[in-house]
């Protein structure tokens, strides 16, 4: 009897031991361990709209903004900002600032391999998961990839190359920087990828801008070849986004309602989605401006009051040559307050209002219409207008024959005529020489694209082709406000790439910090 | 689920081996009677089996008669009746059975026991004098009449090796505990818990920080009764601990519960009263002083006459609000106050010869020394045993707790960073009064609230009035806690022939808590649309775990009585869930509405559960011979959830040996003053897992969503590679008594190497993408990574009765222990996390991991008093900001004059010193204050430290003393820096009265300047000797003689008087040098509310 019951317990006690691989293996109950995961087409999906919801967060956002257009002549500081920013506008750019953290759109890039790694897969496990709609996701995350990659290489010239998905602790995270061309190159690599697989047409409004379309895979490469001096790779993939007979320009004085407020307009090729509940668009309200109680606020930053005045590096009433340019451009009225200064500058009306009308009393006053805080709007990466102006570009550095600048003035007219209205077109015997044809994009560029995060590419682009920043440099003086030391942070060209954050090459010793920063007392001059 | 079929099984499995016997049915019957009384009535007539088991029974007629039904001829039959002496009778072929009772006339003879005490560990007990490994056993009858409200505080220097600081002197807060230093960098230090052998675990959220947070994780240490303790046994070597593996690596703490014992049913009550009193802290300015101050501090750092010229600070009576900013406040005095615990505790215990029971209750109410707290607990422990049979015994172990915590609000000032009452009432304007004052300046009812569009700087504005918190703002924490307790122990063997026994429980800890908290709109002065409005939050938590334990000793027999064998083998399992809910809102309507359930504008809410599970199987062996050599070992194998396939299982193993070297044969000549030499070395390895689940998955959760595409993102790295974090150490140990143990030593020497150890959070390259949206930073969330040294040795000193006369005795004991610790190797990439660069700012310390080094050490400049001077005056103005060079000689520039002192040269915070100014030492002369600067200034690990009191007794008298103290540990002094730096609004002490004030003050005490200059460095200005002596205790304790109470019938009256921290020596500044260790090992006083002293009467009444 005793025997039988010690036998009894013992085999009980391995009974229990055999079980105890089952009892100590815990797993989340609110979420899903990556073996249970990537097994249906909806799964494979969500992983990619990861990739546009991290696109939408308000790191990311504030990130394409300060990059393309804080640093640039178009804004000066506004309403109580954060520091990090005000350094930025004060020119003391250090590697200790926050906006020098890439790692929110290396997030991103994260999502898009860890996409393009385990989607194949799934074709195997879900029938309905199809190689063609593989291909068509594919295509958007390459071409997203290939996106935060371009931000990342106009930023920050050099940087590293990362095309597998972090998984976990056996992978090697600690990689270096690749050098300029092998990064552009391979954007190019995927975003050709893209543009044969990307769908032309979701059949659905919203996602034709709010997702990677064939339209918006060559605004991305065109924008990638011109930054590449390619230029006739440009203006051909240009063309082939002209030729969509969906986009259309929108008559000029709806442009601020239409384009920036309502959104999805039918010239927008490829804008971020905002919503309410899940991300509204504080980064732009905070950035730009917001409206509370009644009131237009103003946001972190300003129109300059430099930029009012007539000069040569004004981009309205611009007196150049023998015509005056914009003298009654809709967009100096409707892009910002231009007839009330509040404190350092101009409040921003773009993206912050829901619109702008001309007064029906008083000729030439506008009246902007408030945009409550809670209306989001969307981010806008790439639209006609833009297009339209990098083919224009690239023709005027073509400049083959005169036909070339001739073009190029009859795109630029495009977008200047319609915001221009009873006015004549330009002229080409005004711009008559590449130089000034040049500059004339360079300005239409501005005047078009305010606030919209592209004019420090733009000079950038300029200052890449002469190597040198010295023209780049004079676009800013009144900026730096003719600080001679200010001037001397302009003088090289690595002096326009941001730094690598300091924690970042602290921590892993294969990076290069942009030689400029290497010495703060340098820097800070 | 399995698990508790499991356990149902056995149950069932124990009690089928009990009852399936052999059934027969034999009547048996007979009559009982007595010589004197003739037959009686009502005799308790039992079959008994040879376990003693009770298998039937029937009780005599009106005639004596009585007729049973035997079950087994082989049992024996047991006649018991009141006044009678048992009787048992052999069945065998016996169908009528008289039994004759004798009356039962009790005869005392002088009896010796010799026994000697064991020591046991659930069923493996062992002769305490062969324990081989180190560990110390507290009788809590030691500690009677002390006021304790916790086991901690109780144990406070009281263990050689165990160092342990508590928090602060808020009730409920709990202690940080360190056996022999702290073995892990981010791991947990604080040791396990072991009650009644069933560990007592906390459920540990994802992202607990052992090493920063210690605010009441230990506080439900709290809810086990000092007065329920019977012992508490501190293990402190690896080979002991080795037991719990993974679970004891920071050592364990086994407190025993006091048991029902037979006899009468005694009753006893006690209670006692304390007064609580806060000891004065730092001095503050008052009203005048303060207002004087900030006008200079506005003023000096740009020379500006109208930067501090603000009607709150100008005593102009045209100011609508003058009245309530003319005053002279001591915010300080006003939210302290005289707070008393009141303590009733109520025992029964009792019992017969199968069942024994001890059911105690006891009811505890507290006011905190800061107005507003309140702390009442509720307290029920009750514990039975029964008998069934010599052989199968059934216990249960029930106790309930709730406890009702009314505690501070605390006001966060800025994300994460929260300031208590007391933190509140030193930084407050002293100018400015506590209630509402009228325009002839007279108290109106209503709090004084700093009114939103007053110019005064808003770290003032924002300020609440700490009176207005502490009486009006609620933080009420609410636990129950039940903890039921079901074991069986059953011999398979004849006890009497060999041991083989087998004992089992299940346990069940049902932990239910709920916070709720709310900020009534009139503090803050808020817009009904701010989230200050009436703001609350509510927060519940439940948690169940169930441990169980199945374990066989096996004691064979030998014929050579020389070998002592023990064998032990166990399977313990525990299964936790919990899950947590949060909600918060604001905007609430009224006042009156102040539950985060009423309607209100919802901002935010949150649920979270866990789940968790271990295994561990353990075996043991004890052997011994001849009683003098000993070894002793441990196996246990621990399987946790929180590794990966390859790394699931950790094995730690443990062995010691003892050789009790006075029990030779050629040892007898010592015998009369040497009663006990023996030495044990031991060896044992332990293990420490992470504080978080699920690591070894890349987990895929929601990520929102993006136009209608539901978004998923991987949220983790999966973690492969990740091991146990290992400790291997060595113990050698010596036993020492004197004089038939009258004097008792015993000392450890011990090194201890923890290897593979853990870092949580470790930085990774952003370009990995894997980054966390909220702090911007990609990192693993545990890696291994070093290698950490502790070595040390520890002496326990205990004299029983050191002198002794006939109605006089005193007893002695003392303890000291030292602990040093250093960082063996650690991996590069760690190294460089924690050694940041010098940010530059104002008090911040340099902190640095190096390899060789200990953990703990604290960097900074060295301060060397203020500059007199401005303008350097050769001869006439020595003393000013001028760079010197090694001779000692002013430097001077191309032009000829002196080169100017500076701070962070060429860096965006470029300062030149002035006169006023801090002046720091330029290690190097280069004229440049910066890292180069920078020297070591002290370590927080002390020297040693430990504790030592007499006992003395007059006949039913007794008074205990106790002191503690640690020595040779450096504290920076945040409380005093922030108090003195003169850099923001706060108020300061009264110390900066002595400030410099103009050219040519000579003083230590810089210039005041608001938010400017470089006057507060992490210097040795504020690092502080944190040595201490403590008187931590004094107790009287008289208990009334036995003659004088039989009169009145009682059992037992006593009667005692302790006052608790009565005085502390100690050159340190700051209210209270005893501070807990922060981050890597520094131990930082933030003025947390200073231990109180305390006075506390006690009576115990026992029938």
């Amino acid at each position: 009897m005793k025997k039988i019951a010690i036998i009894i317990f013992s085999a009980l006690m391995l009974l229990g031991i055999q079980s105890c691989s089952d009892f100590l293996d815990i797993r989340p109950e609110n979420e899903t361990v990556l073996d249970d995961y990537w097994q249906s087409e909806s799964q494979a999906t969500a992983v990619l709209a990861s990739a546009y919801r991290s696109l939408t967060l308000n790191d990311n956002v504030r990130r394409m903004f300060v990059w393309g257009e804080v640093r640039s002549d178009n804004v000066v500081a506004g309403a109580s900002s954060e520091s990090d920013l005000t350094l930025i506008l004060d020119g003391k750019i250090t590697p200790t600032n926050s906006y020098a953290n890439w790692g929110f759109l290396y997030a991103s890039i994260n999502y898009c391999n860890t996409f393009l790694h385990y989607a194949p897969g799934v074709t195997n496990r879900d029938q309905n998961f199809s190689p063609i709609k593989l291909h068509a996701l594919e295509a958007e995350a390459r071409a997203l990839r290939g996106l935060c990659y371009f931000y990342l290489v106009r930023t920050f010239k050099n940087v590293p190359l990362v095309t597998v998905p972090s998984i976990n602790d056996n992978q090697d995270y600690f990689v270096g920087q690749s050098p300029e061309r092998q990064v552009l190159d391979t954007i190019i690599q995927d975003l050709k990828f893209a543009q044969i697989y990307a769908q032309a047409d979701y059949t659905r409004g919203v996602y034709n801008k709010g997702r990677i379309t064939k339209s918006a895979v060559n605004a991305i490469l065109a924008d990638v070849y011109l930054w590449d001096q390619q230029y006739d790779k440009c203006a051909e993939t240009c063309d082939m986004v002209l030729a969509d007979t969906s986009l259309v320009l929108v008559n000029g004085e709806k442009v601020i309602s239409d384009v920036f407020y309502k959104g999805n307009s039918r010239e927008s090729i490829f804008e971020l989605q905002f919503d309410k509940d899940i991300q509204n668009s504080d980064a732009i309200n905070s950035l730009i401006g917001r409206h509370l109680g009644g009131n237009i606020l103003l946001g972190m930053v300003s129109y300059p009051p430099y930029l009012i005045r007539t000069g040569v590096y004004c981009p309205f009433n611009y007196k150049g040559t023998s015509v005056v340019e914009s003298e009654k451009d809709i967009r100096e009225f409707t892009s910002y307050a231009a007839d009330s200064k509040s404190g350092s500058g101009f409040i921003i009306y773009k993206y912050s209002v829901s619109d702008v009308k001309k007064s029906l009393t008083a000729t030439d006053t506008y009246i902007a219409q408030p945009r409550l805080t809670s209306d989001p709007v969307n981010w806008i990466v790439y639209r006609l207008s833009d297009v339209i102006l990098m083919k224009a570009e690239a023709l005027v550095q073509l400049n083959r024959d005169k036909t070339d600048l001739d073009v190029a003035l009859r795109l630029v007219n495009r977008t200047y005529l319609r915001s221009n209205l009873n006015v004549d077109s330009l002229q080409s015997n005004n711009y008559s020489d590449q130089m000034n044809m040049e500059k004339l994009v360079l300005r239409e560029r501005q005047r078009e694209l305010l606030f919209e995060g592209k004019r420090w590419y733009d000079l950038l682009r300029m200052a890449r082709r002469k190597n040198d920043p010295t023209t780049l440099a004079y676009y800013l003086s009144s900026k730096i406000s003719g600080n001679s030391l200010s001037k001397n942070k302009l003088s090289v060209m690595d002096a326009l790439y941001m730094p690598v954050l300091k924690s970042e090459v602290d921590i892993n010793s294969k990076l290069i910090q942009n030689p400029f920063y290497t010495d703060e007392s340098l820097s800070n001059q | 689920m399995k698990r508790n079929q499991l356990i149902l099984l056995l149950f069932l499995l124990v009690s089928l081996t009990a009852i399936a016997q052999k059934s027969s049915d034999v009547i048996v019957q007979g009559t009982v009677s007595s010589k004197a009384d003739g037959a009686l009535i009502g005799v308790s007539v039992q079959e008994l089996d040879p376990t003693n088991r009770s298998v039937t029974a029937a009780i005599t007629d009106i005639n004596g008669h009585y007729t049973i039904k035997i079950k087994n001829t082989s049992n024996r039959l047991s006649f018991t009746y009141t006044g009678f002496a048992k009787q048992i009778k052999k069945i065998e072929g016996l169908r009528k059975i008289d039994v004759l009772m004798l009356e039962n006339t009790q005869e005392l003879h002088d009896i010796v026991v010799t026994a000697s005490k064991k020591h046991g560990e659930g069923g493996f007990i062992i002769p305490q004098r062969e324990i081989a490994s180190a560990m110390q056993t507290i009788d809590m009858k030691d500690m009677e009449g002390l006021q304790v409200s916790s086991v901690d505080e109780a144990l406070q220097g009281r263990i050689a090796g165990l160092d342990i600081v508590a928090n602060s002197g808020d009730p409920g807060s709990g202690t940080a505990m360190r056996i022999r230093g702290a073995s892990s960098i981010n791991g947990n230090n604080q040791p396990l818990i072991v009650v009644n052998g069933i560990p007592y675990e906390m459920q540990v959220e994802q992202n607990f920080d052992y090493a920063n947070s210690n605010q009441e994780q230990y506080a439900n240490l709290l809810s086990i009764n000092p007065d329920d303790i019977q012992e508490i046994t501190v293990l402190k070597d690896a080979a002991a601990s080795a037991v719990w593996g993974s679970k004891g690596a920071s050592g364990v703490i086994m407190i025993t519960t006091k048991k029902g014992t037979s006899g009468p049913t005694r009753v006893e009550y006690s209670y006692r009263y304390t007064g609580t009193i806060q000891p004065k802290g730092i001095k503050m300015l008052n009203g005048d002083d303060y207002t004087m101050l900030m006008k200079q501090a506005y003023f000096n750092p740009m020379q500006n006459q109208n930067a501090g010229n603000f009607d709150e600070y100008n005593y102009n009576k045209s100011f609508t609000e003058y009245e309530n900013y003319n005053n002279n406040t001591d915010w300080v005095k006003e939210v302290t106050q005289v707070g008393n615990i009141n303590d009733h505790y109520l025992t029964f215990s009792g019992g017969g010869e199968r069942a024994t029971f001890r059911i105690a209750g006891g009811f505890l109410n507290q006011n905190g020394t800061i107005i507003g707290q309140k702390y009442s607990r509720l307290s029920t422990r009750a514990n039975l045993e029964y008998r069934v049979s010599d052989r199968l015994k059934f216990f249960t172990e029930l106790s309930y707790t709730y406890a009702n915590n009314d505690q501070s609000y605390s006001q966060e000032i800025s994300p994460n960073n929260y300031l208590g009452i007391l933190a509140i009432a030193y930084r407050k304007m002293p100018n400015l009064s506590v209630y509402k004052q009228d325009a002839n300046g007279n108290n109106t009812s209503d709090y004084y609230t700093v009114l939103q569009n007053s110019s005064v700087n808003s770290d003032q504005r924002n300020l609440f009035n700490p009176v207005a918190l502490a009486l009006l703002a609620k933080n009420n924490n609410k636990n129950f806690r039940i903890l039921p307790t079901f074991r069986i122990q059953y011999d398979l063997l004849d006890p009497n022939v060999q041991t083989l026994r087998y004992n089992m429980y299940v346990s069940f800890d049902i932990n239910n808590d709920k916070t709720s908290k709310f900020l009534p709109a009139a503090l803050s002065n808020a817009s009904w649309s701010d989230s200050k409005f009436n703001s609350k939050e509510s927060n519940d938590n439940e948690a169940v775990t169930i441990n169980t334990n199945n374990e066989l000793t096996w004691t064979p027999k030998f014929e050579n009585k020389d070998h002592n064998l023990l064998l032990y083998a166990s399977f313990q399992t525990t299964e936790g869930r919990s899950t947590q809910q949060a909600i918060s809102g604001y905007g609430s309507p009224s006042e009156y509405a102040d539950d985060a359930t009423a309607p209100a504008y919802l901002s935010g809410a949150t649920t979270y559960r866990a789940h968790w599970a271990s295994l561990g199987i353990v075996g043991r062996v004890h052997y011994s011979y001849k009683s003098r050599y000993i070894v002793s070992g441990t196996l246990r194998r621990d399987g946790s959830t929180k590794f990966g396939n390859g790394n699931k299982w950790g094995n730690f193993p443990g062995i010691s040996l003892k050789w009790i070297a006075s029990d030779e044969p050629f040892m007898k000549d010592t015998k009369k003053w040497l009663s006990m030499l023996a030495l044990r070395p031991g060896w044992g390895l332990a293990g420490n897992q992470p504080g978080a689940e699920y690591l070894q998955f890349s987990r895929y959760g929601d990520f929102g969503r993006y136009i209608d595409l539901a978004a998923k993102r991987p949220l983790s790295l999966q973690l492969m590679g990740l091991k146990w974090e290992t400790s291997s150490s060595f113990n050698y140990g010596l036993d020492l008594g004197l004089f038939d143990d009258k004097i008792q030593i015993d000392a450890n020497v011990y090194t201890k190497r923890t290897s593979d150890m853990l870092f949580k959070d470790q930085r990774i390259p952003n370009s990995s993408g894997s980054i966390d949206l909220n702090n911007g930073f990609s990192t693993i969330s545990y890696k291994n990574g070093g290698t950490m040294d502790n070595n040390g040795w520890e002496i326990n000193f205990y004299a029983n009765k050191l002198f002794k006369t006939k109605k006089f005795s005193m007893d002695f004991r003392f303890n000291i222990a030292n602990s040093v610790n250093k960082i063996v190797q650690l991996d590069d990439n760690i190294l460089s996390m924690y050694n940041t660069d010098y940010d530059y700012k104002n008090g911040s310390y340099l902190t640095r991991l190096q390899n060789g080094n200990s953990f703990g050490a604290i960097y900074g400049f060295r301060y060397k008093g203020v500059y007199r001077y401005d303008e350097y005056i050769p001869g006439k103005q020595e003393d000013a900001p001028v760079v010197r060079n090694l001779q000692n000689k002013v430097v001077l520039n191309d032009q000829g004059d002196p080169v100017k002192m500076v701070f962070a040269y060429g860096k965006t915070n470029q300062y030149t010193f002035r006169g006023g100014d801090a002046k720091y030492e330029d290690i190097n002369h280069d004229g440049n204050i910066n890292e180069l600067d920078i020297v070591y200034l002290g370590n927080s690990n002390p020297l040693f430290n430990g504790g030592f009191g007499p006992t003395f007794r007059y006949e039913n008298l007794s008074v205990t003393m106790f002191f503690n103290f640690r020595v040779g540990n450096k504290i920076v002094n945040m409380a005093r820096m922030n108090a003195e730096n003169m850099y923001s609004t706060n108020n300061q002490c009264i110390s900066v009265n002595y400030r410099w004030r103009k050219d040519g003050d000579i003083t230590v005490m810089p210039r005041a300047l608001y938010d400017y200059g470089y006057n507060w460095l992490g210097s040795d200005r504020y690092v502080e000797d944190g040595s201490f002596l403590r008187f931590k205790y004094l107790t009287f304790n008289y208990s009334v003689p036995k003659k004088q109470l039989k009169m009145v019938k009682m059992e037992r009256l006593n009667f005692y008087l302790t006052i608790n921290n009565l005085f502390v020596l100690t050159k340190y500044t700051g209210v209270d040098p005893e501070v807990g260790y922060g981050s890597l090992g520094v131990s930082t006083d933030n003025g947390q509310t200073p231990r109180s002293k305390e006075m506390t009467f006690g009576i115990t009444v026992g029938l």
